[in-house]
């Protein structure tokens, strides 16, 4: 039972509570440079899914070989390797997908979510949880980017997705497509989960106040 | 010392095995993604000049293309039978926004713009990643030396297009690398008297030729001159010079080319 519930929240932990973007602040690059739209966003924020839970599952099978000191060498080695080798087949096999996703796909390697969940977490537990790890820290990226590309989006562009949502007369805000923009709505995002973060750790400190009490 | 062994050994297999792997798949996968590049190329060659089923490198030498621009190369389209239809011109300006601009642009026998397609940019999204829109076909039909109008700059220049509002420097960048295109085609174009070069339909439509030969044996020289009178007006006739450059071709076989 417990075992179980331990897996429910090492993938809640990624999605939520561990947030990599608005709690960890891992990955800011490609979070600032590829949120110019949704699909940019989900594209990204899925491959680097992908390649999180692939690296984390192996690094994981690896994780008694590899000597501690040499580890961040090794892990940067499969990580390249991992990404250059999604990179070809996607080119080979599917190339309408890599077209869309090119350049993202070379930017995974240096996002640190990767090499930082190799090393908080992967290089320390089991490789079902390394998985699992993986994938909800690579959805809460994705869940990130999205919001954030979408307030981009249709504040900048007045478009969701590629499909426009008002009429002629909206003039888009330009600047919230800009990289000022990506800043602005980063900014107001963490505010707003900090004002709600706080609340919720409020209430929880009251409720154990009063248990003690 | 024992130690340090240990961590070398470890790396170097580690790095031993990546290396291998992605050597093997880069082995797999290199001819298959050069096919998909060879294959996105040749569709959007047809895309850029409708009715053009063939391509094939023009060798003619190029003018200059001004700072700034480089001229790929120039692909002669010609119909199944291999008449040629026009050209199509491969160009990369570096003074986009984000950096290079790759356009490819399509020209009839007559130096007026078929067709205009951006195939690589990095251009801000939503200003100068328009360039990928609608946008483009404002290009169509145009010729040389096209001025881009910004509020009304160009003034009547009937061969202007419209900046994207926001992207003057992306619309710029496009303009100059279509303009350097057209004149690239054009130099082409007057080079081979207003058809493919005699070497290309002496191995596409030997038949033709033949069919041709009986009757026109008699008048070869008179066409021959004609061919030369020809080549200084390409634009004017094209059908007829093609007729000739290919009695010219079949009577003539390495010959004076």
């Amino acid at each position: 039972m417990e075992n179980k519930k331990g897996y429910l929240s090492t993938f809640l932990n990624g999605l939520i509570t561990e947030n990599p973007t608005l709690v960890l602040f891992l990955g800011m690059c490609p979070t600032l440079a590829v949120t110019t739209g949704v699909i940019n966003g989900v594209g990204m924020g899925l491959s680097t899914t992908a390649v999180l839970i692939c690296s984390n599952i192996v690094i994981s099978l690896l994780r008694k070989f590899i000597p501690d000191k040499i580890r961040i060498a090794s892990y940067i080695v499969i990580i390249a390797g991992f990404v250059t080798i999604v990179q070809m087949l996607l080119n080979a096999y599917v190339p309408a997908l890599s077209s869309s996703l090119g350049i993202y796909i070379p930017l995974i390697v240096v996002n640190c979510i990767i090499l930082g969940r190799a090393e908080a977490f992967a290089n320390k537990n089991t490789v079902g949880k390394s998985a699992l790890d993986g994938l909800g820290m690579g959805l809460g990226f994705t869940c990130s980017l999205c919001i954030i590309a979408a307030v981009r989006e249709i504040l900048g562009a007045g478009t969701f997705a590629g499909i426009p949502l008002f009429g002629e007369s909206f003039k888009p805000v330009s600047i919230m497509i800009l990289p000022p923009g990506a800043f602005l709505t980063l900014g107001v995002l963490l505010a707003v989960i900090n004002v709600i973060g706080g609340k919720i750790k409020k209430n929880k400190s009251d409720d154990t106040e009063k248990e003690g009490i | 010392m024992k130690e340090i062994l240990t961590l070398t050994i470890k790396l170097l297999l580690i790095t031993a095995i990546v290396a291998a792997l992605l050597g093997g798949i880069n082995m797999v996968t290199e001819p298959i993604i050069a096919e998909n590049n060879e294959a996105t190329f040749q569709a959007n060659l047809k895309e850029l000049l409708p009715g053009a089923e063939n391509f094939e490198l023009d060798g003619t030498k190029l003018p200059e293309p001004e700072a700034g621009v480089k001229v790929n190369g120039v692909y002669c389209g010609m119909a199944a039978d291999g008449t040629p239809v026009g050209y199509v011109t491969e160009a990369v300006c570096s003074e986009g926004y984000g950096g290079d601009v790759v356009v490819m642009t399509g020209v009839d026998a007559e130096g007026k713009i078929t067709k205009v397609k951006v195939t690589e940019m990095e251009e801000t999204p939503g200003l100068g990643a328009k360039c990928q829109t609608d946008w483009i076909d404002q290009y169509i039909g145009l010729t040389e030396n096209i001025a881009v109008d910004k509020n009304g700059s160009a003034g009547n220049n009937p061969n202007k297009i419209e900046a994207i509002s926001g992207a003057t420097i992306t619309s710029r960048a496009v303009t100059k690398a279509v303009n350097n295109s057209v004149s690239a085609a054009m130099t082409v174009i007057a080079d081979n008297g207003g058809g493919a070069p005699a070497a290309e339909i002496d191995g596409e439509a030997p038949a033709e030729g033949e069919a041709v030969e009986g009757e026109a044996t008699a008048d070869t020289e008179a066409a021959e001159g004609e061919a030369a009178e020809e080549g200084a007006a390409p634009e004017q006739e094209e059908a007829p010079a093609d007729e000739t450059a290919e009695i010219d071709a079949a009577e003539t076989e390495g010959g004076a080319e």
